[in-house]
């Protein structure tokens, strides 16, 4: 269902494009923002992803037809983006061939994909969200954005479902496994560097 | 600190982050996407493809045609040659 903001952003679209746009970023600019943050810790990265983001929606903003939230449906670019930002960074930084692909040979790596810089998490919980962080960047790619979206981002698994395309039972095994996967992450994290 | 504890207070680190206001300059940057993108024409990377593929047929089949031409004309003038001295040997002068 689409609520009236959404409405009136689809009904300026058929009279005018540069208008829908503009409504598109005041009322969603914040959204994407954060969204980006969540799944990339860094303000300036997310900010060149908000922009990508943007940029994307405004070419393809004809072929959005209301069928879902806008919300979910720029959701769906921006998940393809951050897949797109993890591989490039993962590129540059040859790190590609020590992420794991499956679960049993999952590993912490030191290298962090992004420097982490989050401007909403409280300064007491920085350090942790850190490292937080950096054990889900060591995530396989889907479980990734998957626990991103749920557990970072509050989505429901119905949501998240619908934003990855994926059923709920799929999107449930995924956060199980993600959820599972982090906890040995981190043990590990914590028997090198506090016992 | 137990290893479960810690591992659970990270797990929950995450929970309540404030929600990041975007700056103006961010703002800026969104509200310049629109125009700079209409004042163009976007031509699909495909399309760049298909051209430079055609530009690049068109020289090779210019190179060929050109090379084909010059061994046509040496194989021409060698032919003259040959049958003038031929003449010539055959009046004996």
């Amino acid at each position: 269902m689409l609520n009236k903001n959404d409405e009136a952003i689809l009904k300026q679209l058929g009279t005018d494009k540069t208008k829908a746009y503009q409504l598109l970023v005041n009322s969603y600019a914040g959204f994407v923002l954060n969204a980006c943050l969540k799944q990339i810790p860094n303000k300036q990265d997310a900010e060149d992803l908000t922009q990508e983001v943007f940029l994307a929606a405004h070419l393809n903003l004809e072929k959005f037809e209301g069928r879902s939230k806008l919300s979910t449906w720029l959701y769906s670019i921006i998940i393809n983006k951050c897949r797109e930002h993890h591989r490039n960074q993962n590129r540059l930084k040859r790190k590609g061939v020590e992420q794991s692909i499956d679960d049993e040979n999952i590993q912490w790596s030191n290298t962090p994909s992004v420097e982490f810089d989050h401007p909403g998490i409280q300064l007491e919980r920085k350090e942790h969200a850190n490292i937080l962080f950096q054990a889900i960047g060591n995530l396989p790619e889907n479980q990734r954005i998957a626990y991103s979206l749920n557990k970072i981002d509050g989505q429901s698994y119905a949501e998240v479902a619908e934003i990855m395309q994926q059923s709920v039972s799929s999107i449930e095994s995924l956060i199980f496994r993600a959820n599972k996967n982090l906890r040995k992450l981190l043990a590990d994290f914590y028997e090198k560097n506090y016992q | 600190m137990k290893q479960e504890d810690w591992i659970n207070e990270i797990l929950n680190s995450a929970n309540d982050i404030d929600p990041v206001l975007p700056s103006k300059e961010l703002m800026d940057r969104l509200n310049q996407v629109a125009p700079s993108e209409t004042k163009g024409t976007i031509i699909p990377v495909r399309t760049v493809w298909m051209a430079a593929a055609g530009i690049a047929l068109l020289v090779l089949l210019n190179v060929f045609t050109l090379r084909q031409y010059k061994k046509a004309q040496t194989i021409q003038e060698e032919t003259v040659f040959e049958t003038y001295y031929d003449h010539l040997n055959n009046y004996n002068v």
